[in-house]
């Protein structure tokens, strides 16, 4: 019987199909020892990853309603994004494909990968990991990673893999995911759901302030985290922690279709600071290649008094197509939202934020900063909503776009839904390409051309770098200035 | 659509079809609009607007222009008048040379009639349905006196697809008033669809005072197509009706082509009113600006959906929007889209948007200089409502609007909030 057919079953009669299917499943057992996994999606492959992590009922369940969830959604076409029809049944689910294709040193990565990094100054066997060459006695962050873990187990900080917390912390899974992004939220969290491989799971407990950041970084089964990542933090009533999310290097990564979702969750008094710095391949200058990023990314201030706030600067992936939101549920809870969003050669960008307030007397910030350079297309789209419960509530908006090039687009799309006379919302866009004047004068300073485009950049986007955590935001600037390598001129 | 309903459509075209032309035409954008059915809010265009009151009414084609309209006040300029969708009398003669009706199948008008208005749903049931509307056509340099077009309305139930076609031909230079209307009690529909085209260094100043009964849908759409040079200065006052919905789309098609796109809404009581503006610069060094103000009180809902795009090649293009609101009671409501989709780079863009409350402040000062609450308020509100007025008050429309506007901003009783 082939997946069609099962599927027509399955319309037809849920229970056989559930038979058939089961029985299919044992089918596939001599796969997994095989380690071939079809370039496939259907119900035995969430069945499978479900199996193979060994995770619980509820854990397959929730997939597998996802899956079916997912199977009634069309793929959303309102974004200003453009790309060829993605083959969701041309797509390893579970195996990595990274294996197969792994360099064995560095002569063998791309040398213009190489070139990025030691302009970032990246130190050579962290550029190996990068790269993903095959590190046999991974380095350092094994150490460090172990001697964190000790610190935070102490304070009662849960910061492990999401398979791991499906182990060991069922209930606290059980009780969170999907809060924020329920698996019918849209095409590509749905499929996320069905499908997902892996991910980080924090929770701090009540009144623990997290004493570093915390990153995927240093987590040591980060590396392959895979295509649909599914991050779920949860700070308890009083808790604080600050996450960071990437790494400021560019990514060598096979994988097309990346759809990650990120749940947020913060009780009375919590604090979530969320950085992201994503530096996926861009694709070449012609636009072949690249990664496709559609990101779902959510925060749910459920506490009063609860503090969200996202800061992300994107600058790599073909595609990128995220909208970090926060949920204003608690009173007197705040929501943040800092992007900076560059696009060069044949980039697109399809970026913002939603702030619902739902809670009295909350507050919502959002600054957007798009560059388009190329052929590079960058568009803000976001969504400010108050409900009539949301007395006082509060909202600031600010996007501005800097146009480098007579091909690049950028587009501002904001949507404002007031609904309480109590509320008090502004928004403000400027779209503008850099000065003549304010070039001709850095130039006549003495810069070269180069370093004047850097330094009006770095101005331009100063208000979101100043949210980063430090060493991240010195970074940030660098990873600027080489994504508009020959922007201008 | 389902068959009752088509049917009445159908019935509407036969019921016409003896005094209007073009019958085939009309058939086959019937057929189409059939086809298609009314908008709905799951387009994102009408995300905010559910037509289905107009879905399910009994529409029927208008069975008697009406003679006597009521007195719209000292208009200036020449007055036309339209009572049900066809010319009427208005104390003298008709103006026939302002019918369109009259005017169609003119060698000028041929080559312009139809060719903006577009295919959507609503386009496409007023090509079925129009039986009149304005004609002006204002020959090359020349300065027309300034028009005034009255559409009223007093049938229930009919559905008005009211058809206007502006053409002011190179250096021309005109001032249009169109003022919406009808009888306050009884439900009807006006579906006007005005295509304006500007010649090379044409002027045009367009006042559009929608004041449509409180029991009327309004569905209203204006296309301009701008040549270089030329300069389009529109004020749209929305303050009637119980659902309204305008567009207005411009193509600034020529280098140095303007236009100013200026608006005030006061949705109170359980008004409706949704307005969209879509600004095309396809050609360099064009300008355009957007002033638009909105009051919300009662159960009344308000709407400004605006979007700018800068085609590539149109460098220098320069356009702004400013949009502020006023949210004045606990179930009123406001939602702003303001959009800017921008592939050139050497452009000048913004945009600004707000939505708040009367400054209590202000409200405060005003007090302490012995004005009473009621008053202070009411003048704030003015004060807010004149910001959108800007080229009007120079061109000697201002004193004739006063008394609609005065009234409209004594929001409707018992829906100011204290």
């Amino acid at each position: 019987m082939n997946h069609a057919e099962v599927s027509r079953a399955d319309e037809r009669n849920p229970e056989l199909a559930s038979r058939v299917a089961d029985e299919y499943r044992w089918g596939f057992v001599t796969d997994i020892e095989q380690e071939t996994v079809p370039r496939e999606l259907n119900e035995d492959i969430v069945r499978l990853i479900s199996a193979r992590k060994n995770e619980p009922e509820f854990m397959l369940e929730w997939r597998l309603r996802a899956y079916r969830h997912w199977l009634t959604m069309r793929e959303p076409t309102w974004s200003s994004v453009h790309h060829p029809p993605i083959d969701y049944q041309a797509i390893h689910y579970y195996a990595a494909p990274k294996t197969r294709t792994q360099p064995k040193d560095l002569s063998e990565v791309d040398p213009e990968l190489l070139r990025t990094y030691e302009k970032l100054g990246i130190p050579l066997q962290e550029r190996e990991a990068l790269a993903g060459v095959a590190v046999d006695a991974v380095f350092d962050s094994v150490s460090v990673a172990t001697t964190f873990k000790d610190k935070l187990e102490r304070l009662g900080i849960i910061f492990c893999s999401f398979s791991e917390a499906v182990q060991k912390h069922p209930e606290l899974v059980r009780a969170y995911l999907g809060s924020v992004v329920p698996y019918t939220d849209n095409y590509f969290a749905t499929l996320n759901s069905a499908v997902f491989s892996d991910g980080s799971f924090v929770y701090v407990p009540k009144g623990v302030r997290c004493p570093m950041e915390l990153s995927t970084y240093f987590r040591i089964n980060a590396r392959n985290s895979g295509q649909f990542e599914r991050t779920l933090i949860v700070a308890d009533e009083g808790a604080y922690v600050s996450y960071l999310e990437g790494c400021t290097a560019p990514m060598r990564d096979e994988n097309q279709l990346h759809a990650a979702v990120v749940e947020l969750v913060a009780l009375a008094d919590a604090r979530i600071k969320y950085s992201t710095v994503q530096n996926w391949y861009p694709g070449d200058r012609e636009g072949r290649g690249g990664i496709y990023n559609f990101v779902t990314k959510r925060g749910d201030c459920r506490g009063d008094r609860a503090h969200i706030s996202w800061t992300q600067v994107e600058t790599g992936s073909a595609i990128t197509w995220k909208y970090p939101s926060c949920i204003l549920t608690g009173n007197d809870s705040v929501g943040e939202f800092y992007s900076v969003a560059l696009t060069n050669h044949h980039q697109q960008a399809d970026t913002g934020t939603k702030m619902i307030h739902i809670g009295r007397n909350t507050r919502s910030t959002i600054v957007s900063k798009g560059i388009s350079a190329g052929s590079g297309s960058n568009a803000y789209r976001g969504l400010v909503k108050v409900l009539p419960s949301a007395a006082n509530a509060r909202n600031h908006t600010q996007c501005d776009s800097l146009l480098m090039s007579d091909h690049c687009a950028a587009h501002t799309f904001p949507y404002i839904e007031v609904k309480n006379a109590s509320a008090t919302v502004e928004h403000e866009a400027t779209t503008s390409k850099i000065g003549d004047d304010q070039l001709f004068y850095l130039r006549s300073r003495g810069l070269s051309e180069e370093d004047a485009v850097n330094l009006i950049v770095n101005g331009f986007c100063k208000e979101v770098f100043r949210e980063l955590p430090m060493e991240f935001a010195v970074e940030a600037q660098k990873l600027l200035a080489v994504s508009l390598e020959g922007a201008i001129g | 659509m389902n068959l009752e309903t088509a049917t009445r459509y159908r019935q509407a075209l036969d019921y016409i079809s003896s005094a209007v032309g073009h019958v085939d035409a009309r058939q086959r954008a019937l057929e189409r609009f059939l086809a298609s059915g009314l908008p709905t809010p799951r387009l994102e265009d009408w995300k905010y607007t559910a037509l289905d009151a107009l879905e399910r009414s009994p529409w029927h084609a208008p069975e008697h222009a009406r003679d006597a309209l009521p007195d719209s006040g000292d208009t200036p300029g020449t007055r036309v008048a339209f009572g049900n969708g066809r010319l009427v009398h208005t104390g003298g003669q008709p103006q026939r040379e302002h019918s369109l009706a009259a005017h169609v199948d003119d060698a000028r008008a041929r080559q312009v009639f139809d060719s903006l208005a577009g295919d959507a749903a609503l386009t496409q049931i007023n090509r079925a349905l129009w039986q009149d509307g304005l004609w002006l056509h204002v020959p090359a340099g020349q300065v027309a006196p300034p028009v005034f077009a009255v559409h009223y309305a007093s049938e229930a139930d009919a559905m008005l697809h009211t058809r206007n076609l502006v053409v002011l031909e190179a250096g021309a230079q005109a001032v249009l008033v169109e003022h919406y209307r009808g009888v306050p009690d009884r439900a009807y529909w006006q579906n006007p669809v005005t295509e304006i085209v500007l010649g090379e260094g044409a002027h045009l100043d367009h006042l559009t005072l929608t004041e449509e009964g409180a029991a009327a849908s309004h569905t209203g759409l204006a296309v301009v197509r701008q040549a270089r040079h030329s300069r389009y200065s529109a004020l749209s006052v929305n303050i009637g009706g119980r659902l309204v919905r305008h567009e207005t789309r411009v193509n600034l098609d020529g280098p140095h082509a303007e236009c100013r796109l200026d608006g005030l809404f006061i949705a109170d009581t359980r008004r409706h009113i949704d307005q969209h503006l879509h600004v095309e610069h396809a050609a360099p060094r064009t300008t355009s600006r957007q002033t638009w103000r909105g009051i919300a009180a009662g159960r009344g809902r308000g709407i400004f959906d605006a979007r700018v795009v800068v085609h590539a090649g149109a460098q220098q293009a320069d356009a702004q929007q400013s949009s502020r609101n006023l949210l004045l009671s606990p179930h009123a409501e406001i939602d702003v889209k303001p959009q800017l989709e921008i592939h050139a780079d050497d452009v000048k863009c913004g945009h600004g948007a707000t939505v708040g409350q009367l400054d209590e402040a202000q409200v405060f000062y005003l007090r302490s200089r012995g004005i009473d609450a009621v008053t202070a308020r009411a003048l704030l509100l003015r004060a807010f409502a004149e910001e959108a007025l800007g080229w009007l008050k120079n061109s000697g429309l201002a004193g004739w609007l006063e008394p609609h506007l005065a009234a409209a901003l004594r929001l409707q009783e018992g829906e100011r909030t204290a």
